[in-house]
């Protein structure tokens, strides 16, 4: 498996997904997926050393796949939070000022 | 041409926001049961992967002997199903559930295929579940920040 391509492959999905909060989630994202490429090239390891079987390497190595998808998801929704806020926040500016405008209480 | 329309259409959705003074909401909320359940899921499954790693005289680690504990996980899961589909817009909660459950049906499968679990195995299994649950609960912590 190429690993180092896998890793820039899940990196740039992740960037995409999680739009403007990428700086405030990329030092956790990028140690977590460092982790899942080390792992991947340990079960290789392991598997060519007899430790594990084929089926145990396997679901192994789909585990890794799949705790990317998960930090993708996650990634996914710290994006979102922050496009909530920002536009949550535009909406109460203007409608205090409509309030204003319109004398509301 | 679309894509105009599009952008024409986003002044008249803000408008009508504005005009009900509502807040839009693109993220579910945070659900203090349903992380609750994630952890109490993830105790369950890693009791059960610390007995088969470490497991004390008499403890049957064969997958015959422990049916009993994956029909119980599979519950405590469907519960987390349920309670993540109980949100609106809550679909990257639901997907990491449901992968979740994608990597207890491998350890089952593996399980069931070979009668016992090499420690390896077991060993690397504990710490994939505890990162997926750990993104899990992180997720969920996030949804406090929307306002």
């Amino acid at each position: 498996m190429d690993f180092s391509k896998v890793g820039q492959d899940v990196l740039n999905a992740a960037t995409r997904a999680a739009g403007a909060s990428w700086n405030d989630i990329q030092h956790d994202f990028v140690s977590d997926l460092n982790t899942v490429l080390q792992t991947a090239a340990e079960i290789e390891a392991k598997l060519l050393a007899g430790r594990l079987s084929q089926a145990e390497a396997e679901d192994l190595l789909k585990d890794q796949t799949r705790i990317s998808f998960v930090l993708t998801q996650e990634a996914i929704v710290s994006g979102k939070v922050v496009a909530q806020n920002a536009i949550n926040a535009a909406i109460d500016v203007l409608w205090a000022a409509v309030k204003t405008a319109a004398k509301i209480a | 041409m679309q894509h105009d329309r599009g952008l024409r259409s986003i002044p008249l959705v803000f408008a009508m926001l504005l005009m009900v003074g509502c807040h839009v909401e693109l993220v579910s909320d945070y659900d203090e049961d349903l992380a609750k359940a994630v952890i109490t899921t993830q105790k369950g499954i890693d009791s059960f992967l610390q007995s088969q790693r470490n497991p004390t005289s008499g403890t049957d680690i064969t997958y015959d002997g422990n049916k009993g504990t994956y029909n119980k996980i599979q519950v405590d899961l469907n519960t987390l199903v349920v309670l993540a589909r109980s949100h609106p817009n809550n679909d990257p909660t639901i997907n990491q559930v449901n992968t979740v459950i994608e990597s207890v049906h491998g350890l089952e499968d593996v399980h069931r295929q070979r009668g016992r679990l090499s420690p390896d195995y077991v060993d690397q299994k504990q710490k994939d579940l505890m990162m997926m649950f750990s993104s899990i609960i992180r997720t969920e912590n996030t949804k406090k920040a929307a306002r």
